[in-house]
């Protein structure tokens, strides 16, 4: 029974990673997109794509969160009390980021835009760094076992937290590219599409090449991982590096729609293939799943939860996503109100 | 059909979510339902048990009443506060009625479930009733202390004390004659400590204070509308309704500190104290006070955006043309609005 938990925790995880993934990417992008007037157009492009789910997809991470701490909550403690810097700053980077957009949208002058706009990009690199590397300090065993306490410091600035880090950086980058090539084409707009065509391949490059400094950083600092990465996990980095490359040649096609089911397949075998490379342990070499699961009363009320989770809260989700993408939810903020002031004359 | 799914599910959602997070609380307070081993760790769970604890029905009772209660009061004081500023409309008065109305009829329920609440406090968690009516010895006719403070020496300062109403409220059968137990009545690493017992009693004397006060308010409301057909417009009532909302807030905070305060030094009754709960991390500060920072940074700028949003509105023409979220509709039924912010 802990083996399905597990199975469903790595799942949401992975679905974290990609829609949430898009997100922060997309941030990234605002971030670097220059000044004003040049990064205009994207940034245009960047908010109306993120607008109505940006806030949903939180939820993932806090489902997450609460299967960890009560089908495993041994890993929990040890993780939190480990990585409690990271997690934090994580956390703050996420209210930051979230308030900030919700702002940005309802200021008119240009010197407050750009300012929350900052706060918001600024954010959306910081976070996934520190969920990068918060993975990368389990991945490599520096979080013990038993509820306490490792190194609050090398935990996670470490080889390891730092390759993984800026993996999740780049690959979340590589997708929001990804996606908002697809965005730029529903728009006809040519120009963006291009744009961040040029930008998925560059991001493409990067990911490839992180990824496979990582592996040697893996084999000296996370060995049990190596060893997973290589072994059992083979196929799945396998395949997650065919769909990633599948995904580049169907953009320079411009099959963006494709290219990005590819995208979404190669951003979910990253972290499928960690996870699959460290089973059967949580915490590697220290805390097994079945040694970390909560009692079987407590694991059959969650999978119950999971199950009414999926069949209630599912279609709602996809009705959600299928709407944003279909662009029938009403866009927020007060650009028209914005718009009318600086329209009407001075009384 | 969708609106019907949407609004009842909704509602039904807010409530068993409402319910689930009280039922962790109040399972803090009756713990049941799991099985420890010899050295105190969880080996089974029976999660009826847990969620079903003695304090769940109660106290969750209490919150959700007490949520409608805040609701209403909250709504209705923003109307109370326009109402003030002379836009006393339809529009106004409708959202005033709706929320008050709520608010009203929920102060008096809440009494009762208060009232249960505390009796089952009384029996079930006694050092937290003695907290509450500030009783250092077990002994009967316990009077009511309103204010009033413990010395560290364990007699009571002050206050002014009704004779023998604490007694009498914990059991009305058996009157002034009914035994309370005090803070003695609990092994002395077990009590709380004299400053959290006054701050317990504080926060019980504010929050049945200020449950009184908005009682009388509604019961002031209530024989308007019996006797004139028509909500009170006066002044008075508009201003101590405007206020009604901050006031609630103030009430459902200072039961929380009761209830929460009120449980040390254990955070799970009986079973675990705080101080073995608690995180060995000594940068907890930092964090708390990061948290702090920035979420004073965001709450300062969200009514900075707010305000800025509102003259922007303003000078957009208000009601007349600008359609704002939770906003009355733009046009046909905007008109009296203007007629009166124009008058």
């Amino acid at each position: 029974m802990s083996d399905t938990v597990a199975v469903v925790l790595l799942l949401a995880l992975t679905t974290y990673a990609v829609f949430g993934g898009a997100d922060f990417g997309a941030g990234l992008w605002d971030l670097i997109a220059g000044g004003p007037e040049q990064g205009r157009r994207p940034r245009e492009l960047i908010e109306h794509s993120l607008g109505p789910v940006w806030e949903a997809n939180h939820v993932w991470l806090i489902f997450v969160f609460v299967v960890t701490w009560t089908a495993f909550s041994e890993a929990y403690a040890s993780i939190m009390l480990t990585l409690f810097v990271p997690l934090t700053i994580a956390a703050l980077g996420i209210v930051l980021r979230g308030a900030s957009f919700a702002f940005r949208k309802s200021v008119v002058s240009l010197r407050n835009r750009r300012l929350f706009g900052a706060a918001f990009a600024a954010s959306s690199v910081l976070v996934p760094y520190c969920m990068g590397a918060v993975a990368g300090g389990i991945a490599s065993g520096r979080v013990p076992a038993g509820g306490t306490a490792g190194d609050p410091v090398d935990s996670w600035i470490n080889p390891t937290s730092v390759v993984t880090g800026v993996l999740a950086v780049t690959s979340v980058a590589y997708l929001a590219a990804v996606y908002l090539v697809w965005e730029a084409r529903r728009d006809d707009d040519a120009e963006m599409a291009d744009y961040f065509r040029r930008r998925a391949v560059v991001s493409a490059v990067a990911v490839a090449v992180v990824g496979a400094v990582g592996m040697v950083v893996l084999h000296s600092d996370a060995p049990y991982v190596f060893d997973g990465m290589t072994g059992r996990a083979l196929p799945v980095v396998i395949v997650g590096v065919a769909f990633g490359l599948g995904a580049l040649v169907l953009l320079a096609r411009d099959a963006s729609r494709a290219a990005r089911v590819l995208a979404v397949l190669a951003q979910a075998g990253i972290v499928l293939a960690w996870g699959v490379a460290q089973w059967p342990y949580l915490l590697p070499e220290s805390l097994s799943v079945s040694a970390a699961a909560a009692p079987s009363g407590t694991l059959r009320v969650l999978i119950v939860n999971v199950v009414l989770a999926v069949l209630i809260v599912l279609p709602a989700f996809v009705l959600l996503y299928v709407l944003a993408q279909r662009r029938l939810l009403p866009e927020e903020g007060v650009p028209d109100a914005a718009d009318r002031v600086a329209d009407r004359p001075a009384d | 059909m969708g609106t019907f799914l949407d609004r009842r599910t909704i509602v039904l959602a807010g409530i068993l979510g409402a319910v689930s997070v009280v039922a962790a609380n109040s399972w803090m307070n009756a713990p049941t339902g799991f099985t420890l081993d010899s050295s105190g760790r969880v080996v089974a769970v029976d999660p009826v048990g847990v969620i079903f604890n003695k304090a769940m029905p109660l106290e969750a009772a209490h919150m959700l009443v007490a949520a409608y209660l805040v609701g209403g009061f909250m709504i209705a004081s923003v109307y109370a506060g326009a109402m003030l500023r002379g836009r006393r409309d339809r529009y106004h008065r409708l959202g005033f009625v709706i929320a008050f109305t709520v608010a009203a009829v929920a102060t008096p329920v809440q009494m009762g479930v208060g009232d249960a609440l505390a009796r089952w406090v009384y029996n079930d968690q006694p050092e937290k009733f003695a907290a509450i009516e500030l009783v250092p010895q077990t002994s009967s006719d316990v009077p009511e202390t309103l204010l009033g403070k413990l010395n560290s020496n364990g007699t009571v300062q002050g206050g002014i004390p009704i004779p023998g109403l604490a007694s009498w409220l914990s059991d009305p059968a058996t009157g002034k004659s009914t035994v309370v137990k005090g803070i003695d009545s609990v092994p002395a690493g077990d009590r709380p400590t004299v400053s959290e017992v006054n701050i317990v009693h504080l926060s019980w004397d504010i929050m049945v204070g200020l449950g009184t006060l908005l009682f009388l308010l509604s019961l002031w409301y209530g024989l308007t509308w019996a006797l004139r057909r028509r909500m009170p417009t006066n002044r008075a009532f508009l201003t101590l309704a405007a206020a009604s909302g901050l006031l609630s807030v103030i009430a459902m905070e200072a039961g929380w500190v009761v209830t929460e305060v009120g449980r040390q030094p254990w955070i799970v009754y009986g079973y675990m104290k705080v101080e073995d709960a608690a995180t060995a991390n000594t940068g907890v500060w930092i964090t708390f006070i990061a948290v702090t920072v920035l979420y004073l940074a965001l709450g300062v700028t969200a009514i900075l955006v707010l305000r800025g949003m509102s003259r922007r509105f303003r000078r957009a023409g208000g009601f007349n043309d600008v359609e704002s979220p939770y906003g009355p509709p733009a046009s046909p039924a905007a008109e009296p609005q203007v007629e009166e912010a124009t008058r």
